[in-house]
């Protein structure tokens, strides 16, 4: 078991309910996990791809150590008519869940920390707005 | 095990008479907002859920009350510990009304529960609004508290 994965595995619950039928402005079609920014691929759009960053420890006491994990969330859309709002609304939709997730006992913080510029790709015809995180947790030293 | 040579471990006793009166506190106070959910026995720790308040040991002075000293001393201890109350976490958003509130509480309870057993608070520091706590990664604010006992050392 891994605490980290588990963190990560409950981000990816809670983006997938980006559903209009739940009151937000998008309906989204997948949600995964990458380790590289340079891998990140998705068949289905709207999507949310959630992209690991260095982690830091930053405190330790006696039985755990705490740790910031830095995630990059690039919100993906494709639909060329009305795209900038859209992806707008998209955007916010994800700050949306972020700033209301619950991650498990582990997790003591979610951190929206600032969100890059919007980069359009020719070649898979999206647009992608990368929007960080910081996740705070703890792990015990007996086991990661 | 003993943690100490010697009879007395009066700095970590009278640490662990405030944490007493904290988790007093926590349980006295459940209905108040802003409330603190958790008491830690120490300023380092990476696992501290909010709102919180730790308790921690500074420094100890005493001073010689016997008046045949130095043959049969006894002394006075003062323990001066840090109360800190933990608003939110590193980088975010830094509370000071919520702070100042929750500094209240423990000062209003600490000033109706000054003595128990041996140990009573001799004097209050000052509160401070405002801190970052790198041991916790956390902010909030912080006040100390200079706990006093008299012990009367047997001689070797």
């Amino acid at each position: 078991m891994s605490t980290k994965k588990t963190i990560l595995d409950n981000l990816e619950t809670a983006l997938r309910a980006i559903k209009k039928s739940g009151g937000y402005n998008t309906d989204i079609a997948d949600v995964k996990q990458f380790g590289l920014a340079m891998d990140v691929q998705m068949e289905n759009k709207p999507a949310v791809a959630i992209v690991e960053m260095p982690e830091r420890a930053v405190a330790e006491d006696d039985t755990n150590i705490q740790f910031v994990m830095p995630i990059s969330l690039v919100a993906i859309m494709t639909d060329r008519s009305g795209l900038r709002d859209k992806i707008t609304l998209f955007v916010d939709d994800i700050k949306k869940v972020v700033c209301a997730a619950s991650l498990g006992d582990n997790c003591l913080d979610i951190n929206l920390t600032g969100l890059g510029d919007m980069a359009y790709t020719s070649t898979e015809g999206d647009a992608r707005v990368p929007i960080m995180v910081d996740i705070r947790y703890y792990a015990a030293k007996a086991g990661f | 095990m003993a943690y100490v040579h010697g009879t007395y471990q009066v700095i970590e006793d009278a640490k662990d008479f405030i944490v007493g009166l904290m988790n007093d506190l926590k349980t006295a106070m459940s209905a108040v907002t802003p409330k603190i959910s958790y008491v830690y026995t120490g300023h380092n720790n990476a696992a501290m859920e909010l709102n919180a308040a730790s308790v921690d040991i500074i420094s100890v002075s005493k001073t010689d009350e016997g008046s045949d000293a130095p043959i049969a001393p006894v002394m006075s201890y003062y323990i001066t510990l840090s109360i800190r109350v933990h608003v939110n976490y590193l980088g975010r958003y830094n509370d000071g009304i919520e702070t100042a509130r929750l500094i209240n509480s423990v000062d209003n309870y600490l000033s109706t529960h000054l003595k128990s057993g041996q140990y009573r608070i001799y004097n209050f520091g000052d509160a401070v609004n405002f801190q970052t706590f790198e041991e916790s990664q956390t902010v909030g604010g912080e006040l100390f508290v200079v706990v006093h006992r008299v012990i009367d050392h047997t001689q070797a």
